[in-house]
């Protein structure tokens, strides 16, 4: 029931032990230019000129869970349907057939809300931070870590995202854990791009502040 | 508030997600939390215990007074608590026996939800079912559920021992009601989540591994066979 797929690769980092950031590949002055035929990573509005990079997550890890989940529901119902011996008898196989398709339709509804949330969500990395919004049926929400707040950060790559070549950034504050304190990229398809952009920002903050 | 009952049936994990301004830093936080969870379980346990008492379950008959009221009320309660204090105790033990514990509070917070949210519902619809005429075969799949469970380890132990009324004469599941399949439904459902709950709140409350979140979830599954040895060791040697 969780958002995020398992994990197979997690790793943290602080920020000060970061390699001195290089400027993004394909980057200009710290601002990438948008990639042709490919919408979701790495737009950035050249018109905003402490923007580093912007992107947004990729939907195919979450269709791929959304299938599963399908899938996975219809073969424990047929399992179910054809030896309702294994549950004790055809009464309570149909009481654990509607089990399976409510669970299973909660899990969609669930994942359906991720997946629109997700097709509307947008990360940037700025000069003063990074960000996090969406906005979906006139209602619109906005998360912010400024720069002088980030500790560390955190690298993820589940199996799907492996499959569909994205990964999940989290970028950490002084909580110890990942609920107000951290701002979560995921499924970004340009963690690399992404990686080197917070480097630099980090990099020009301290600079700045030397 | 509305995103509770949302978080209820989507999210749980979001009830056991701690806020980084919740932190326990100290025990000034940590005393805070703690109050702010068993206040959350005490008005939970309220509202799960007042209308089984206000519907007369546990006043004897003719007692009305307000003290009747508030005995009865405790004693309601008491069955919830007590399933929370076993709840709390297994699973925080199996959290620090897998090495993964970060502190009583986080065990705390999982606790309050699985028990005061899933198992609340779960004991509700165990009494709806024993004391609704409409879901009398769904009652005695229960009791038979329960008496087969307590005669599996009497046997395992070879222990002379008869559990009022015998043993239950199998119960034939074809005339289970549409209540009472519903019923026994949302009673499946509920003990899934109340299980989902502990293994997320070791997941992230604790930051477990899924084999320690796995390990201490199961020590709360194991709970009910302990419980069952021990009444049976018990009542042959003491």
């Amino acid at each position: 029931m969780t958002q995020n797929d398992a994990p197979t690769t997690d790793s943290t980092e602080t920020d000060a032990d970061n390699e001195p950031a290089q400027p993004a590949a394909g980057t200009e002055n710290g601002v990438e230019a948008a990639t042709e035929g490919d919408e979701r990573s790495s737009p950035v509005p050249e018109t905003d000129p402490d923007v580093l990079h912007r992107t947004s997550p990729l939907l195919q890890p979450t269709f791929a869970l959304i299938g599963t989940v399908v899938v996975l529901a219809l073969v424990s119902v047929g399992v179910v349907w054809t030896r309702p011996d294994l549950v004790g008898g055809i009464e309570f196989a149909e009481l654990v057939i509607n089990g399976i398709v409510i669970l299973a339709a909660l899990l969609l509804v669930r994942l359906g809300v991720t997946l629109l949330v997700l097709w509307r969500t947008t990360y940037t990395i700025h000069e003063e931070g990074f960000k996090k919004e969406y906005e979906l049926a006139y209602h619109s929400k906005s998360r912010e870590l400024p720069v002088e707040q980030l500790r560390g950060r955190e690298y993820e790559r589940g199996r799907f995202e492996t499959v569909f070549d994205c990964a999940t950034i989290r970028l950490l504050t002084g909580g110890t854990d990942r609920s107000l304190g951290f701002i979560e990229f995921v499924h970004i398809p340009d963690p690399d791009e992404v990686g080197k952009s917070i480097s630099q920002v980090r990099k020009r903050y301290e600079r700045r502040n030397s | 508030m509305l995103a509770w009952p949302v978080n209820v049936i989507f999210r749980p994990e979001r009830l056991v997600s701690v806020d980084a301004a919740d932190e326990g830093r100290g025990w000034t936080r940590s005393v805070a939390e703690g109050s702010r969870l068993t206040a959350v379980y005490s008005l939970n346990l309220i509202l799960y215990a007042a209308p089984l008492t206000l519907a007369g379950f546990g006043i004897s008959d003719g007692a009305e007074t307000s003290a009747a009221f508030l005995t009865s009320l405790a004693t309601n309660s008491a069955f919830l608590l007590v399933g929370t204090l076993l709840t709390f105790g297994t699973f925080h033990v199996g959290i620090v026996l897998s090495g993964a514990s970060e502190g009583v509070i986080r065990s705390l917070r999982a606790v309050t939800y699985s028990t005061g949210v899933y198992l609340a519902l779960a004991y509700t619809l165990v009494w709806y079912v024993a004391t609704t005429p409409a879901t009398s075969v769904a009652a005695d799949l229960l009791i038979g559920l329960q008496a087969d469970f307590l005669y599996y380890f009497i046997d395992w132990l070879g222990a002379d021992l008869q559990l009022p009324g015998g043993r239950p004469e199998p119960v034939d599941p074809a005339g289970l009601s549409a209540a009472g399949q519903s019923a026994l439904l949302l009673l499946a459902l509920a003990g899934l989540y109340y299980l989902y709950v502990l293994y997320v709140g070791g997941r992230i409350g604790h930051g477990a591994n899924p084999v320690q979140a796995g390990i201490a979830t199961a020590f709360v599954l194991v709970s009910p066979v302990v419980y069952a040895v021990s009444i049976i060791l018990f009542s042959l040697y003491a």
